[in-house]
């Protein structure tokens, strides 16, 4: 059946707890095939035998077994044993039996229209403060990071929409929204949650394979939801490990043309990964890595600090 | 008894009228009329879904300096079709034009129980329709935000928002005022010997579909009204604070839930699904039976079925909402209580498939479109199965999937069963029957060209495609797979647009040119059928009070060793 | 009263043929500076990963926000300089050529742009991708507007009825994007080019107030007398602004 499903569409399932997913979407398919296979034929043979050439007298009485009462306790039955077996479990696994912080990737998703931003608490792992008053698009301050707290120094956030995981490590995603109601959904990793303002909603998948595939808005949120697209890249874990550092350091530097070299493998490192090859990846993001690490020395030895970092404390 | 009513001028009798069967008459043709521009909006949406960007061939010009249609009409036409479809086409037919025409005849009424609330019911109804026909009009155009209008969204976005929600305001109001009338005129006007067990199935449907209307509207009315004065007054019911809408932090106090209006909506609008469906089984029922030539199968374990499944609507709403951050008991409960749902509508479509057994079939236009209702209700409530399991529905939820399931519910399913209604009373309304062979061509083009539309949505769903996206999904990675139906759909919904010009021709045509009949063409058992054939417009509808001996499908009826072809209900049987 | 009437027919005489360039009128032109060290405006071609597309389109050279863009010496880009005062009770037909602005590379081209009220204004769309120009007037009779232009829509057109300084523009889809434009029932304002400089033409005799308005940096005022077909100079140096007390 699943793979029946496939055929039609189902994208394959590239993650650890999705398989529960599939195996409701599975049973409820085998029962409506069941029934289908019992009424069509049924439906099918009852006009043709029963048209009114044929059959000129109508019994008064019809069929008298009690035929459909079985089958009615069946479907119920079936449902039971889907709800029990299938549903309730699924559901537990999902909302309760989230994995423990230490093991996993905590990461946060703060919607928009029409965007998605990633904000990675860095390795102090606490999330900086963020205040809706400090947002300023034009500064690319999207989510309101306050940059003065001390937690948020290491914060570490990649371009919109990009949200880098490891592989076989379960993600746990705090999704929030800035203006409307999002729904963020990854089909391949059978996640799906809507967004909604004033609440921060945790999901957590674990991605099984590495690669790059696209996460999508599923609630209408605006003229260019359709367009409200992002990019989930999963590394191996030291491939990943080294393009965060690199990412880090890189947003530090904040220079053009002193990070050009990293950037330049830091896009390498996406574009092999959506081809599929993980291990060349990983070896691009080690180079950005080191780049970026040379380019951080360059930039302390030129040792000149912009007097406008703190630019929104003036007015 | 006719002759206790004078004669009315043109203007009471024909525009603000207070005869049932004229309001169910209006109700019915200004419904047919929402249904086509309702049809229109998708066609258009359909065309952009399948050739995103290009041109609209015809009406281009008068979308956009390109031709084509832009993504802000593109999610003002999604609204609109979502809202004309549900709140201006498909219930007004049902329940304001069937229900209206039909149910007083079939329980021996003269009219309603109170003729000038149904007027303004109408009347009501009408303001509503052309409040939300107008909102096109207004600077920035219609709502857009979809037909569910879930606030900050909604609140924040164009005019004619205010505009929906007005509309809404009247359109609920109309709805209201029906059903205080059905539920009042079925519990007391019902005729001599017209007991609760021999109502016809269809007056069962009605009955409780007007309770789920009285129950379930007012929430959403009160929650149109909260969120109108969100948009104009300022109050925040639905916003809390924080929020960062175009280039500046929103102004207002905060403290509002956005999910508190996804709870009053949904309390609504999934009971309002069994107001879609109820009235088509009911249609379907009377149909099976008169053209099966024998009695409802299981006729008492159908209208327990129905009160049961009247009352579990009420129950189900949140299973719209498993996505918005349920905890377990909550989905477990909701989940439950949808799998129990299920139950019912099993029953009732079981009694449908089971009663033709045995029978002597005519396959007659009305027969047609009420025999293709059954699988295709089957298609749409058994699909609806794993979006009511929480954990399903994570994949399912807001594709493709939905809109196919809740589509073969409503146009595959009650809609064939509205046009089986249509052809079916169309001689009791105008004395004259609609031309057979167009019914032909009209059920077979019909039948075939929704199956084209619908069937592949469930393929896109599966697949994860979003719904309401501009392009159809054209430039995601997972849709790629299945966007080539897209193309299949869209001349599948041009097809079955083609496909109604028979429909449209037969029904003008056949109201002056129709073959003329008797009172009871069908030779059928209900009460309307002993009315003249098209009663004459003013109250009172048999020239002397039908009194009821029996159940309602009295169908060939062994009598005394003979067999009795069929027994109308105002006739006295002889039983054995 | 006469001497008003005069000067309105004058000046409707001037508008007329500073059009066709026959006459020169009064001129005021002046460079702007922004005097001290100017912030290094950081690029956002890391930023454009967002959208494909536009990275596309910038994958050799810096693109950089342009919230205070000076040159060497402190020239000041992107300062709109207008008439504030000194018109009033004049009436002037608006321009039927229409101004744009383009959606090229995911930035706006111009970032600053004057306009008349009434005239229309061409947004482009040169990028094949999806833009979402979100207009945001504060005067009321000024409509917000907010369009989608799918890639396959290259122009959409609208106007401002009412004089504003200055409408806010943003792109929804891009969030980098921003521009500015500045709505007067008169045609005498002009934005500075990369050499800060200005030059507002074709002036009538009179003395006006003129104000150079900034995004980040704000407003700075002079008076002017333009007393017949001379250029003046008026320069604006702007100034890093006080910082904020800690409230």
């Amino acid at each position: 059946m699943l793979e029946l499903l496939t055929r039609l569409g189902l994208p394959a399932n590239l993650s650890a707890q999705g398989g529960t997913i599939d195996d409701a979407l599975v049973w409820t398919h085998i029962l409506m095939v069941i029934l289908f296979l019992f009424w069509a034929p049924f439906f099918i043979y009852t006009l043709i035998r029963f048209r009114k050439s044929k059959n000129p007298n109508a019994s008064y009485k019809g069929i008298r077994s009690h035929f459909s009462n079985y089958m009615e306790g069946g479907v119920a039955v079936f449902e039971v044993v889907l709800l029990l077996g299938f549903a309730f479990p699924a559901w537990e696994l999902r909302v309760n039996e989230v994995p423990p912080a230490a093991d996993a990737e905590i990461v946060r998703v703060v919607a928009q229209q029409f965007k998605w931003n990633v904000h990675y608490p860095g390795p102090d792992g606490e999330f900086g403060r963020t205040d809706v008053s400090l947002i300023n698009d034009e500064v690319l301050n999207f989510i309101g990071l306050d940059y003065e707290s001390e937690t948020a120094k290491d914060d570490i956030l990649p371009p919109q929409g990009h949200l880098h995981l490891p592989v076989d490590k379960p993600a746990i995603i705090q999704l929030s929204t800035r203006d409307v109601i999002h729904s963020f959904s990854i089909p391949v990793m059978r996640v799906k949650q809507d967004v909604i303002p004033g609440m921060r909603i945790p999901v957590w998948f674990e991605p099984t394979q590495t690669g790059s595939w696209e996460i999508a808005c599923a609630q209408l949120c605006g003229n260019s939801h359709y367009e409200m697209k992002g990019y989930i890249h999963i590394h191996t874990q030291k491939g990943y490990d080294a393009f965060m550092d690199a990412l880090s350091i890189v947003n530090e530097i904040d220079d053009y043309d002193l990070t050009f070299e990293a950037d330049k493998k830091l896009n390498k490192v996406i574009k092999f990964l959506r081809a599929g090859d993980a291990e060349t990846a990983e070896s691009f993001a080690v180079e950005a890595k080191s780049l970026a690490k040379i380019a951080l020395q360059e930039k302390e030895e030129m040792g000149e600090e912009d007097e406008w970092e703190d630019w929104d404390e003036w007015e | 008894m006719s002759s206790a009513y004078h004669d009315e001028g043109f203007w009471r009798k024909y525009v603000f009228s207070t005869d049932h069967k004229w309001i169910g008459i209006q109700y019915a043709v200004t419904a047919l009329f929402f249904l086509l521009i309702g049809f229109c909006l998708i066609l258009v949406m359909r065309w952009q879904l399948a050739y995103p960007g290009e041109a609209v061939p015809i009406i281009g010009k008068l979308l956009s300096e390109e031709g084509m249609l832009t993504p802000d009409l593109y999610n003002s036409f999604g609204a609109m079709h979502g809202t004309i479809m549900i709140f201006l086409g498909v219930v007004p037919l049902a329940v304001g034009g069937f229900g209206n025409y039909v149910l007083p005849l079939q329980i021996g009424a003269p009219d309603m129980a109170f003729p000038k609330i149904n007027m303004a019911s109408y009347w009501s109804f009408f303001v509503g329709g052309v409040v939300m026909l107008a909102s096109f009009f207004m600077p920035q155009g219609a709502a857009s935000s979809g037909w569910t209008m879930y606030p900050p969204l909604s609140v924040i976005q164009t005019t004619g928002e205010t505009m929906w929600l007005i509309g809404m305001v009247f359109l609920i109001t109309s709805s209201l005022l029906g059903a205080i009338n059905f539920i009042t005129t079925v519990i007391q006007l019902r005729t001599k010997g017209m007991t609760w067990m021999r109502l016809p199935f269809f007056v069962w449907t009605q009955f409780i579909t007007s309770f789920l209307l009285l129950l379930a509207f007012p929430p959403l009315e009160s929650a149109a009204i909260l969120q109108l004065m969100d948009r104009l007054a300022g109050t925040s019911f639905f916003l809390p604070s924080g929020l960062y809408v175009g280039g500046e932090v929103l102004n207002v106090s905060g403290g509002g839930s956005p999910l508190l209006w996804q709870h009053l909506f949904w309390f609504l609008a999934h009971p309002e699904v069994y107001v879609l469906i109820l009235p088509a089984m009911g249609i379907v029922a009377e149909i099976i039976t008169n053209n099966t030539r024998k009695p409802l199968w299981g006729y008492r374990s159908m209208v327990y079925s129905l009160i049961f499944l009247g009352f579990m609507s009420f129950i189900v709403w949140a299973h719209h909402m498993f996505l918005t951050g349920m905890g377990t008991t909550m989905a477990a409960f909701f989940q439950t209580t949808t799998m129990i749902i299920s139950i019912p509508s099993v029953i009732i479509l079981s009694a449908m498939f089971i009663s033709l057994w045995g029978g002597s079939i005519r396959f007659s236009v009305p027969m047609l479109f009420a025999l293709a209702f059954l699988p295709m209700f089957g298609i749409g409530g058994l699909t609806g199965l794993p979006l009511g399991l929480a954990s399903a529905d994570i994949h399912l939820h807001d594709t493709y999937y939905v809109i196919g399931h809740f589509h073969y519910i409503v146009a595959p399913g009650t809609l064939l069963a509205l046009f089986a209604g249509i052809y079916y009373w169309f001689p009791k309304v105008t004395g004259r029957k609609m031309n057979d062979s167009l019914g032909r061509i009209h059920f077979f083009g019909t039948f075939i060209g929704m199956n084209g539309v619908f069937m592949p949505m469930f393929i896109q769903g599966l697949a994860g495609v979003s719904r309401r996206l501009y392009d159809g999904g054209t430039t995601y990675l997972h849709a790629q797979p299945v966007l080539q139906w897209n193309e299949f759909m869209t001349i599948s919904a041009i097809l079955l647009g083609l496909f109604q010009i028979p429909f449209i021709v037969n029904f003008f045509m056949s109201i002056k040119r129709g073959k003329k009949v008797s009172s009871n063409p069908w030779e059928a058992t209900t009460l309307e059928w002993a009315a003249a054939p098209s009663p004459p417009i003013r109250h009172g509808n048999f020239s002397s009070v039908p009194e009821v001996y029996h159940s309602p499908y009295e169908y060939n009826v062994p009598v005394n060793g003979t067999v009795e072809e069929f027994v109308p209900q105002n006739k006295v049987l002889e039983v054995e | 009263m006469k001497v008003r009437r005069l000067n309105r027919k004058i000046t409707g005489f001037a508008v007329l043929l500073s059009a066709t360039s026959l006459f020169a009128g009064g001129s005021v032109t002046g460079t702007v500076k922004f005097i001290g060290k100017a912030p290094q405006m950081k690029a956002i071609n890391r930023q454009m990963a967002a959208d494909p597309l536009c990275a596309a389109q910038h994958q050799d050279a810096p693109v950089r926000t342009e919230w205070l863009v000076a040159g060497e010496n402190g020239e000041l880009k992107n300062v709109y300089v207008y008439v504030k005062e000194g018109l009033e009770g004049q009436e002037f037909s608006s321009p039927e050529s229409a101004a744009t602005i383009d959606q090229n590379g995911c930035i706006y081209i111009p970032h600053v742009l004057g306009i008349q009220v009434g005239q229309p204004i061409e947004i482009l769309n040169s990028d094949g991708t999806l833009h979402n120009v979100h207009a945001l007037p504060k005067v009321k009779g000024n409509d917000a507007f907010n369009v989608a232009m799918p890639g396959m829509r290259k122009k959409i057109t609208k106007k401002f009825d009412v004089p504003e300084v200055m409408i806010k523009i943003k792109c929804d889809v891009h969030p980098w994007m921003g521009a500015y434009v500045g709505v007067l029932d008169h045609p005498y304002f002009s934005v500075t080019d990369d050499s800060g400089t200005y030059t507002i033409e074709g002036l009538p005799p009179g003395n006006y107030t003129l104000e150079a308005w900034h995004e980040r940096l704000k407003t700075l005022t002079v008076t002017v007398t333009i007393k017949g077909d001379e250029a003046v100079e008026a320069n604006f140096n702007f100034k890093r602004p006080e910082k904020k007390k800690d409230e």
